[in-house]
């Protein structure tokens, strides 16, 4: 279970500071699935980033009591000096993972063969993001922090994440933060809506998809 | 365990002796002391009977060279009838200048004499002191210069006798100046050992520091492991990818 | 308890990934890898060792000059170059924090980790070499020198502690540090005894932590051949409030990090 409560996170701005979040609440169990709706720049990503613990909130607290994963996007998480086998393996190391178990599925899952074995700066994003997935699904988390945009990629890809993600790990919880109404009513049982630095959990994924859209 | 260190600032020189026991730890303390007493001394011993003794040799020799001179030059002045040649030379020549000036004036007496009363009959008694006073000058001339027996050729002689006498005289004072120089030194670099602190008796053993002697094993196998740790894990990481 | 030796597992766990992370990131594979560690500190304290040996002769106030020297230069050169590293390690390794169990005071421990054991290598080799060739006594007492050397890694660690955190919050710290780093020099303790200094220097000397390190790690080598001049309590009493302020300070910065 993860219990968010009156998370507040500014940035200064200049002389100004700027709320991204003004108190939000939020409670998510295990296996449960939520959908963050909201436009660009509304907060998104920066509560995922509180969520995983990248940044930490100016008020509120978070309490995790199952593992949770780092967020899965684009940027973030990697050495870019370093091949995707070292940081690979540096990543095993600190979650205490055997290496040899985790490169097989590796290498396996990410299908990017002999790029690995080269510093992760000469990737694309796409390529990070999927080096990203592959571990932290290697690692095995209870709750997934995810930002939607990583599973758009090939279909093939597509098909192996839907696969790993929500066939294999259906048990799991997820955060996933998206654009796509259409993603979030196929997976996700709950949505927060965010705007304005506000955000209210809707159990009704149709409510909050209603709101959304009106926005 | 014995440890000796110098102490560069203030010169003292610290002895410290570890043994299992106290009572050995002082008695090997007071015993390497003691032996380095006798060292020094005869370290001193052999610095002093080396630079001194040479310098007395010196003297005793330049002493004998100054009896020499003297007794050769006493054996000459009795030999020769002179005591001191120049004194004597002098004496002759002034007697010889009065003898001089003296017949100077009898001569003009008589060329006086011959002018105003050609016929005095006191002319040859003048004439003859003119004469004898003429043969008294060449008399000391002759005891000064001239022939085997004067003055002048005994002179080189005394001389050469006299300045051997300066001469060992002097070396005579050298000498003793240097043996004196000779003393100062030694005195000078003698080696002291002064005991500064006696060596003491602990009452109750002052050593090991159990605590530290584990605390320091610890410490140092903390560094080496440490060291060896990266050693290894370098050399490991070093691998290139399979 | 079983938190405590869990959480201590986690941590040193972080740690030693964390330190093969900075060997690969900072040498490479390429020819002797992370032995360059070594070589900054080594050429350093042989060379000028050597410099001085050949400008002084082989003794000065009856110690062995590279012994002397190599003593004090790779505590020295340990100081400056992690302080020197710890300026922008945060924003450097901000990446790190998206792995929760990477604590932002690792990335200091890291960086300062990598640099004592690679000097300490560097010491042990210098010690070694020169020992065989007979220019450095063997340790009067292990104990001092060790202690001696934690205490200057303490100095060196809260120096980094609180560099760390300033050099984010102000870019002027970042252009001064190299120079103060070298004003640190006379205060280091690493080219002289106090007790050859005049006393009113010798006084304002003892002012600064890390010359009672150095004097206890040079009574430690050199033993009764130097005369030390140190206080067992200084160091740390001065480090250990400085290192709480660093602390706070790294915490603030890790409050308002921006993590891309």
């Amino acid at each position: 279970m993860i219990r968010c409560s009156g998370l507040v996170k500014s940035y200064s701005a200049g002389h100004r500071r700027k709320i991204v979040l003004g108190g939000v609440d939020l409670e998510i169990g295990r296996g449960q699935k939520l959908g963050l709706l909201g436009r660009n720049g509304a907060g998104k990503t920066t509560l995922i980033k509180l969520i995983g613990g990248v940044e930490l909130p100016n008020a509120g607290r978070i309490e995790r009591k199952m593992t949770v994963s780092w967020p899965l996007g684009f940027g973030g998480g990697f050495q870019g000096s370093l091949t995707g086998y070292d940081n690979a393996r540096f990543i095993a190391r600190i979650y205490g993972r055997n290496y040899r178990d985790i490169q097989d599925f590796i290498e396996d899952f990410t299908e990017l063969g002999r790029q690995l074995a080269m510093p992760v700066k000469t990737y694309s994003s796409g390529m990070r993001a999927r080096l990203a997935f592959a571990l932290s699904l290697a690692i095995e988390f209870d709750c997934y922090l995810i930002d939607e945009v990583i599973m758009v990629g090939d279909q093939n890809f597509q098909r192996k994440c839907h696969e790993e993600i929500f066939v294999k790990r259906a048990d799991r919880a997820l955060i996933l933060a998206s654009h796509s109404v259409d993603f979030i009513r196929q997976y996700c049982d709950m949505a927060l809506l965010i705007d304005k630095g506000e955000a209210s959990v809707k159990g009704d994924i149709d409510e909050a998809i209603a709101l959304y859209s009106n926005l | 365990m014995v440890d000796v260190a110098m102490d560069h600032e203030t010169g003292l020189v610290v002895l410290k002796v570890k043994a299992f026991a106290p009572g050995d730890a002082q008695h090997l303390n007071q015993q390497l002391l003691g032996l380095g007493e006798d060292l020094v001394n005869v370290l001193n011993a052999r610095a002093e009977g080396k630079q001194v003794a040479e310098a007395e040799r010196r003297v005793g020799a330049a002493e004998a060279r100054v009896q020499k001179a003297r007794a050769a030059l006493g054996a000459y002045r009795n030999s020769e009838a002179l005591i001191d040649p120049a004194r004597q030379a002098q004496g002759a020549l002034e007697v010889a200048n009065r003898l001089v000036a003296e017949q100077a004036s009898v001569q003009a007496q008589l060329d006086q004499m011959r002018e105003a009363t050609p016929r005095n009959p006191a002319i040859p008694a003048l004439q003859e002191r003119v004469a004898a006073i003429g043969r008294a000058i060449a008399a000391q001339n002759g005891r000064v210069t001239g022939t085997s027996g004067g003055i002048a050729s005994k002179m080189a002689g005394y001389e050469r006798l006299a300045q051997e006498q300066d001469f060992a005289a002097q070396n005579l004072n050298v000498a003793n100046a240097a043996l004196e120089q000779a003393r100062v030194e030694t005195l000078r670099q003698q080696y002291y050992l002064e005991r500064v602190v006696d060596p003491a008796l602990p009452d109750e053993p002052a050593l090991p520091h159990r605590l530290k002697i584990v605390l320091t094993v610890l410490g140092a196998s903390l560094c080496l492991y440490f060291v060896a740790w990266m050693f290894i894990v370098g050399i490991l990481e070093h691998a290139p990818e399979d | 308890m079983a938190a405590l030796h869990q959480g201590w597992a986690i941590q040193t766990r972080v740690i030693q990934a964390l330190i093969i992370r900075e060997l690969t990131t900072r040498f490479g594979r390429e020819n002797i890898g992370f032995l360059w560690v070594m070589a900054e500190p080594l050429l350093f304290a042989v060379l000028v060792g050597l410099l001085w040996r050949f400008e002084k002769g082989p003794q000065e106030h009856g110690v062995s000059i590279i012994a002397f020297v190599a003593t004090g230069y790779l505590p020295l050169v340990m100081f400056r170059s992690t302080v020197q590293r710890a300026m922008g390690s945060f924003s450097a390794n901000s990446s790190l924090m998206y792995h929760r169990q990477v604590k932002i005071l690792d990335l200091i421990l890291v960086r300062f980790f990598v640099e004592m054991i690679g000097h300490m290598m560097a010491y042990l080799f210098i010690a070694t070499v020169f020992y065989a060739l007979d220019e450095f006594p063997w340790p009067h007492d292990f104990g001092y020198l060790l202690l001696g050397w934690s205490y200057y890694a303490l100095f060196t660690l809260t120096l980094a502690t609180i560099v760390a955190p300033l050099s984010e919050m102000s870019e002027v710290l970042e252009k001064v540090m190299p120079v103060t780093t070298y004003l640190m020099v006379p205060f280091s303790g690493a080219f002289f005894m106090a007790e050859w200094l005049a006393p009113d220097v010798k006084a304002a000397v003892l002012w600064s932590p890390p010359v009672h390190a150095m004097e206890m790690m040079r009574y430690g080598v050199f033993g009764d051949a130097v005369y030390p001049h140190f206080s067992f309590v200084y160091t740390p009493a001065w480090c250990l409030p400085v290192l709480m302020v660093g602390l706070m300070l790294c915490r603030h910065v890790r409050r308002v990090m921006m993590v891309e």
